[in-house]
């Protein structure tokens, strides 16, 4: 409402400017001196507005969509001070890219490109997080399941760990049950290609849990 | 396990264990990814450079009237504005490279691409500063600095020359091992990604 009624304030602001010159050639200095000065403060405070309410609304949304965060970097880092990291310089490069989020696709879709993205090539100088991985801070299955079954677990994720970036954020897609369509506009890789890769890894994984 | 059985399995995986930190306060954390550390490199380079040349300017504002007509000083003073202006250049490119929320493969081509060309941009540049001071030393003391066709300029063009080029093939070979030290690796993993992506 109020963020409605700035912005309206902005837009006559703006069609008013016109005024201006048109002021002065009149000489009413005094008066384009209030007008300016009072435009400038509508002006100022419809940004300010417009922070606060970015600013919370991108909260609202980071933090609805905070475990979609959490699995990439679950996928990417292996240490709980990599996770740390890749999370913060996500939601740094988020916050950055926001300004340019205009609602065309869903907001899921737009996060996972920001994250795939900073996953990927944001993170040269930690080697661990793009080529090796380490068993022991692999995640473990929830506690109430069988022992063979949590052996395969991790035999599955150390599998995962070893394909490259690009595989993962497949791997990742398909066990979060994105649509073919979706991995599409995020990966920017045609459908036929994506089930192509889709079948491979499927290979590739199973070989590698099976060589253990 | 199959890939598939996992499905069931990464969806019942507990996150909750893992705290989300404060939002507004990582905003406001500034990125330490390769991106932010190249900006911040290029920075302290503009200002370094820009604080060597005020210095230089500073020291000789005394000798200003014999300064003024010196060739040396003025190249000196151009170097260091088409360095800081290249500089500046690529500060511009590397934020083109912070966009991130592009379809996956569109962006890493970009990258690399930028990448490529910002390498190529040094390399060229680079080159193009040695000739430059070649040239300068060989016409300056035609001119001015006489002092030099005693010591360097005594020595047999041959040689001069030989040390010429020997010193463009060095710096270009010590430039690429540079280059693929710092950059190449991730860059060829990079490359190797994207044509996976094809």
């Amino acid at each position: 409402m109020i963020k409605h009624f700035f912005t309206e304030c902005f837009i006559v602001y703006n069609d008013l400017t016109f005024l201006v010159p048109l002021l002065a050639r009149e000489n009413l200095f005094s008066a384009r001196v209030t007008f300016i000065s009072t435009s400038r403060l509508i002006g100022k405070s419809f940004a300010r507005v417009a922070d606060k309410d970015t600013e919370k609304e991108f909260e609202r949304r980071i933090s609805e969509h905070s475990t979609m965060i959490h699995k990439v970097c679950r996928m990417y880092a292996y240490t709980e001070a990599d996770r740390q990291d890749l999370f913060q310089e996500i939601v740094i490069h988020m916050w950055r890219a926001y300004p340019n989020f205009r609602g065309q696709s869903k907001f899921s879709t737009w996060l996972y490109r920001v994250a795939i993205n900073t996953a990927v090539t944001g993170l040269r100088k930690q080697k661990n997080l793009i080529t090796s991985y380490e068993a022991e801070h692999l995640p473990t299955h929830v506690a109430d399941e069988r022992g063979d079954e949590e052996e395969q677990w991790t035999q599955l994720n150390e599998a995962i760990a070893q394909l490259n970036e690009i595989e993962k954020a497949i791997v990742m897609l398909y066990l979060e049950g994105r649509s073919y369509d979706e991995m599409e506009e995020i990966l920017g890789i045609s459908q036929g290609n994506l089930r192509v890769k889709m079948t491979r890894i499927k290979d590739k994984l199973r070989q590698l849990t099976n060589n253990k | 396990m199959e890939l598939d059985d996992f499905k069931q399995a990464w969806k019942q995986e507990d996150h909750k264990q893992t705290t989300t930190p404060d939002i507004m306060e990582l905003i406001q954390q500034k990125s330490k990814g390769p991106i932010a550390s190249l900006q911040a490199a290029f920075r302290k380079q503009m200002i370094a450079v820009t604080a060597l040349m005020s210095a230089v300017t500073i020291t000789q504002v005394k000798n200003i009237e014999s300064v003024s007509s010196h060739l040396l000083f003025w190249t000196y003073i151009g170097f260091c504005l088409s360095m800081i202006g290249a500089l500046y250049l690529n500060y511009r490119l590397t934020h083109k490279m912070e966009s991130m929320d592009g379809a996956v493969k569109n962006n890493l081509e970009q990258y690399v691409t930028m990448m490529e060309k910002r390498l190529q941009w040094q390399a060229v540049g680079a080159r193009i500063i040695i000739i430059f001071f070649i040239l300068l030393l060989e016409v300056i003391p035609l001119f001015q600095h006489v002092r030099m066709l005693s010591t360097w300029h005594a020595l047999p063009p041959v040689v001069r020359f030989a040390s010429y080029a020997a010193y463009l093939v060095f710096q270009y070979y010590l430039s690429r091992a540079l280059a693929q030290k710092k950059f190449g690796r991730h860059l060829d993993h990079l490359r190797n990604l994207l044509n996976e992506m094809k």
